[in-house]
């Protein structure tokens, strides 16, 4: 399943979902369930203990909550993008340019970006139908959409480049 | 007694005073303003009237404005709750003028206290003691440098005209004074439109003691014992308690009798407070007299069994008090904590917006005095006080204990607010041990609190959990969206 990373007051927590109704916190298996209170607060048990969490979303990575009356901003990314923004962070200004290609042969259905915007990682950029299912081709990077080299519409060959992000 | 009030101020104490009216079976009229609407107080009263915009000076300061309102509505008499126009005899002589009644003291014994050396001359022919200094603004830096030397360095000079910890300055030693002096005397220019200045000797380290007193207008003089409001930021109150666990029995008769005289002094009826200093070894100086209802009454309520508001009403109608005062004593201990909108983690900026979660604690002896509720909105014209939490119990450490308790029940979101904060104070050594000071929240507390971890291992790990979940369900969610849209795309598509 998948694995998320929390960045928390300094530290880094690995989280991962096993099943229904329990998490892997750093290893460990805890039983939790969430039940929502209103539109801006939920009731987390984790084992025997309930919190009450109120939060507000900053942006898809940040989070702010107030637990129990204690607030923090914390960030959350899949391991995926733990990875990339490493990456990022790491090559600081470095130029990257990423050629984003269909991984199989069908038609674009609808294009999410125009030349010019920006993305980040884990955006869709495009919709590919093949075999009469829709596949979402999602941002691989961060960074502007240089170049699109397809319309709607049209069909596309396996690997087939399909835009440049840089 | 009075048929309709019309209530001159906002949030918890126009709310408070809505009450003690319900429980009179008087109608309560409230005035709000255009940012005021989402408070609590226009809900509860019988009746609320727009009073005008945002700005206090055109809304709750604007005072033919209410006076004219309480005609019209055929109050009959105005409560002006703390702050606004409580102790602005100008206002308070309007009133009078009027024909309406003013719930609070006379305008002139308002006068009479207003100017701090004016007040200080009347305390000391009416054997209340104050802090040796000047009882006149000194006119030249000669005479004060001789005063000064006279009572000794450390000494504070202070605008005649001021209040609320403004234009006050502590001076070391002479050299620093002429500068001093000429800056204080700019800032009263500034703040108070008056330079007058006088000198006092700086009491090291203080406690801050006061003494609740009510007064009827047949001569009727009653005091409800003291409170300690030593936890102070800026010479701003956060936590009071009462009764002071420093105040013994033989301090207390003193401080309680020259509570009394300051009273009689100013011809004063109304309930009202007279502040001392006290420093190590239980002497005490007359500070100023706030002629008006406080923040901290519930305090001295919960200890007493005595309505002060009700009490104010009753005596304002020209009731004579209810009680007399062999009836009273301390019972048990209260603790007030003060719940601003402002954030401790960052220099304590305030804050706004909407509380879009407001859970209030209970249980015995949990009082919560709130002027607000889910839903309404914190704006920046006014002062940052959400609700004001009093617990009392049968002694002070339980009443502080309950008070930790109810502090981690009471859950406000949406504005940042100082709950944590609180609780450190109460938490601390010095609070404890009741041997903090008006210094020591600066001082000892504040670099403390500021390097504390704040969260639990267990309030981090399910803050980690919630926030993997609320990133799982968001990316279900969105592929769930996608595949709606495009199924919808796809009919339509169908049918072009």
């Amino acid at each position: 399943m998948s694995d998320y990373i929390i960045s928390i007051n300094g530290n880094k927590r690995e989280v991962s979902f096993s099943g229904n109704s329990s998490v892997l916190f750093e290893g460990k298996k805890l039983q939790y369930e969430l039940v929502r209170l209103n539109s801006h607060t939920y009731r987390l048990r984790i084992e025997n203990k309930f919190f009450n969490i109120s939060f507000d979303k900053i942006n898809s990575e940040e989070f702010a909550l107030q637990i129990e009356g204690k607030q923090v901003t914390l960030t959350v990314r899949t391991a995926l993008q733990e990875r990339a923004s490493k990456l990022i962070a790491s090559g600081a200004k470095a130029q990257h340019k990423i050629d984003v290609k269909a991984p199989m042969p069908g038609m674009i259905l609808k294009l999410r970006k125009q030349i010019g915007d920006s993305v980040q990682i884990g955006d869709p950029l495009v919709i590919l139908e093949a075999m009469k299912m829709e596949n979402i081709i999602r941002s691989p990077g961060s960074g502007e959409i240089k170049k699109i080299f397809v319309k709607e519409g049209e069909p596309v060959d396996k690997n087939a480049v399909i835009l440049i992000i840089e | 007694m009075f048929k309709k009030i019309l209530i001159a101020n906002r949030s918890e104490i126009a709310v408070r005073i809505i009450r003690a009216c319900k429980e009179l079976g008087i109608k309560s009229a409230a005035v709000y303003s255009e940012a005021d609407k989402t408070a609590l107080h226009p809900r509860l009263a019988d009746e609320a009237h727009l009073i005008g915009p945002a700005q206090s000076s055109e809304s709750y300061l604007n005072a033919d404005k209410i006076i004219l309102l309480a005609k019209k509505i055929k109050a009959d008499a105005i409560h002006p709750g703390y702050g606004f126009f409580s102790e602005n005899a100008a206002f308070i002589k309007k009133v009078e003028d009027s024909g309406l009644v003013f719930i609070g003291p006379s305008s002139s014994s308002v006068k009479m206290m207003g100017s701090k050396t004016a007040a200080r001359t009347l305390m000391q022919k009416n054997k209340v003691p104050i802090v040796p200094g000047t009882t006149k603004p000194v006119k030249n830096i000669d005479e004060a440098l001789a005063v000064a030397g006279q009572i000794g360095y450390p000494v504070l000079l202070k605008a005649s005209a001021g209040g609320g910890g403004k234009g006050m300055r502590k001076v070391s030693d002479k050299n620093q004074f002429k500068e001093a002096l000429e800056a204080t005397q700019r800032e009263a220019l500034k703040a108070f439109s008056d330079e007058a200045v006088y000198i006092e000797k700086y009491i090291e380290n203080p406690k801050h003691i006061e003494v609740q007193i009510i007064a009827d207008k047949h001569g009727n003089y009653r005091h409800l014992f003291e409170r300690e409001c030593s936890a102070q930021r800026r010479h701003q109150k956060i936590i009071e308690e009462a009764p002071s666990a420093s105040v013994d029995e033989t301090t207390r008769n003193k401080l309680t009798g020259a509570a009394i005289n300051a009273a009689k002094a100013c011809n004063y009826f109304n309930a009202g407070t007279i502040e001392f200093l006290m420093d190590k070894n239980r002497n005490f100086y007359f500070l100023e007299m706030n002629t008006r209802l406080q923040v901290e009454h519930p305090v001295t309520e919960l200890i007493t069994g005595v309505d002060l508001v009700k009490e104010q009403i009753s005596v304002a109608a020209g009731n004579k008090i209810s009680f007399n005062q062999e009836d009273l004593k301390i019972n048990g201990h209260a603790v007030e904590c003060r719940i601003y909108a402002e954030d401790a983690e960052n220099n304590f900026l305030p804050s706004t917006g909407r509380i879009y979660e407001y859970n209030a604690p209970s249980g015995p002896g949990v009082r919560v005095d709130s002027g607000f509720e889910q839903g309404s909105e914190i704006s920046v014209y006014y002062d940052p006080l959400i609700a004001k939490l009093i617990c009392w119990n049968n002694s002070r450490q339980q009443a502080v204990k309950r008070c930790v308790s109810a502090l981690e029940e009471f859950n406000i979101a949406g504005v940042t607010n100082n709950i944590q904060f609180l609780k450190a104070i109460l938490l601390s050594s010095a609070f404890n041990d009741a041997s903090f000071n008006i210094n020591f929240i600066e001082s000892e507390l504040l670099p403390e609190y500021q390097s504390a971890k704040k969260m639990t291992a267990e309030e981090e790990t399910a803050a980690a959990v919630f926030a993997a979940l609320m990133k799982e369900q968001n990316r279900s969610k969105n592929l769930k969206t996608s595949k709606n849209r495009f199924v919808n795309k796809w009919t339509s598509q169908l049918y072009e």
